[in-house]
């Protein structure tokens, strides 16, 4: 627990979950019903882990993948974080796409994160061409039940967290002014007493321990996705965890993280994926018919770029590479 | 006048640091509110003190070498010191153009004009920032 000096202390909870580190804060003056609301977000995402974990055998998405080509009853979680994956797909045009599960795993990205090891004497990967997209998902309403194309395999990775974290605010936020920071995924609620917001920064991928811009925002989600980190190598190339579902392989992108401010963290990190997957053309193109969405980019070079959407909400820029 | 001249030799020990001493003056006020304020007391005091900075010295760990300094060198005695008084500072005449109570003038106007510095708001409350990274 951290408190500040404000007219309502502010506590804090971190802790691990989805392989990643967590924290959540909320202001608020009772100590106690602060306590169990953290506790309570804590266990909400190890939750969240236990049934959408690829690396669980026995969570509710690996029954999903080990049943496709048949109708399996998901649990409400599953249901919801699935039934908001193919919303998102639809926004993206696909993009986005949860069915990457198989092209995943023909990367290497068969295991929790660190327990990948480069493999150099491994064969080159080998993968599939596409059986099925998104839109071959079948739900049925009234069983509640998922029917996955055969071949198919879901990984939620890409809108777990951003998901997670937007539940994770509802419980703090009838507390007071919360922020709930789920492995760089933000979601944050109303703005401190006598503050315009939360202290915010993107981390700069090439140098993390730096940040490339600050920001206050409130009522917001903020994501960075990329390929800087979650990277390997097999068979003498490198991977990483971003898959264009066109080709089923890791991305070809010269963008090596996107950040983006939406109205939840779901959208902004369905969207920062969805950026580093295009790649700065695509994207360039993209940001001219979403200009009310704010994006940053740091390329593979070095260069930084942004929207003027994004201009707007950085307090400071310091394009360090340009 | 006799100087004492350390000389260095490469197997010197390392000598230990002193404690830094405390004021002589301070010592002294504090030993002579001790013995009353008297005469005696001070006379007490700068005896105390000299014997203090005796037993403090340290022993010479190095060899000394004891040099004379040249007779041209040498300093007066002590007790032909004599104390010039202290002139009298005039003050000075009404009319001149220096005065204490004179207004400062103005500097002349530079031809370059320093732009003044924007103002930068500082947050009231110091909280930690939160970053935005890929998922780590």
């Amino acid at each position: 627990m951290a408190a500040f000096a404000s007219p309502l202390s502010t506590h804090s909870r971190t802790f691990r979950a989805m392989n990643c580190q967590m924290t959540a804060q909320v202001c608020t003056d009772d100590a106690g019903e602060a306590r169990t609301a953290l506790l309570a977000v804590d266990r909400w995402m190890q939750r969240v882990e236990r049934e959408l974990s690829r690396f669980r055998p026995d969570s509710d998405l690996s029954r999903l993948n080990a049943a496709a080509g048949r109708p399996y009853r998901a649990g409400a979680l599953l249901w919801q974080v699935t039934q908001a994956a193919l919303v998102h797909a639809a926004a993206t045009d696909g993009v986005f796409d949860p069915t990457i599960g198989r092209a995943l795993v023909e990367a290497g990205y068969d295991r929790s994160f660190e327990l990948i090891t480069d493999r150099r004497d491994a064969p080159r990967s080998a993968f599939s061409l596409p059986v099925a997209t998104w839109r071959d998902i079948h739900f049925d309403s009234e069983r509640r039940s998922i029917t996955l194309p055969e071949g198919v395999q879901l990984d939620l990775g890409g809108i777990a967290k951003g998901w997670a974290a937007d539940r994770a605010l509802d419980i703090l936020q009838p507390l007071g002014p919360a922020l709930v920071d789920a492995g760089g995924d933000l979601v944050i609620g109303d703005p401190p007493p006598g503050e315009d917001g939360w202290p915010l920064a993107v981390a700069d991928p090439l140098s993390p321990e730096n940040d490339l811009v600050f920001l206050t925002l409130a009522n917001a989600g903020l994501a960075t996705s990329g390929t800087d980190h979650r990277r390997w190598r097999l068979g003498g190339r490198q991977h990483h965890h971003l898959i264009d579902p066109a080709r089923r392989q890791p991305a070809r992108t010269d963008i090596l993280a996107a950040s983006v401010i939406a109205a939840t963290a779901t959208q902004a990190d369905v969207l920062a994926l969805t950026l580093t997957v295009m790649g700065s053309g695509a994207t360039d193109a993209w940001m001219t018919t979403h200009p009310h969405i704010p994006a940053l980019l740091v390329l593979n070079d070095g260069r930084t770029l942004q929207n003027p959407a994004f201009a707007r909400h950085a307090g400071a820029y310091f394009p360090i590479y340009a | 006048m006799i100087m004492i001249k350390k000389k260095m030799t490469t197997s010197a020990r390392p000598r230990k640091r002193r404690k830094p001493m405390k004021p002589h003056g301070a010592r002294a006020m504090l030993l002579a509110l001790a013995l009353g304020g008297t005469l005696g007391g001070w006379v007490g005091l700068s005896t105390a003190a000299i014997r203090r900075e005796a037993v403090s010295a340290p022993a010479p760990a190095a060899p000394v070498e004891i040099v004379t300094a040249p007779a041209s060198a040498a300093a007066p005695h002590v007790a032909a010191v004599v104390l010039s008084p202290i002139p009298t500072i005039q003050p000075p005449p009404a009319q001149s153009d220096v005065s204490l109570t004179t207004p400062m003038q103005a500097l002349p106007q530079s031809a370059t004009t320093l732009a003044p510095i924007p103002a930068v708001p500082q947050p009231v409350i110091q909280r930690p920032v939160t970053r935005t990274r890929s998922s780590r």
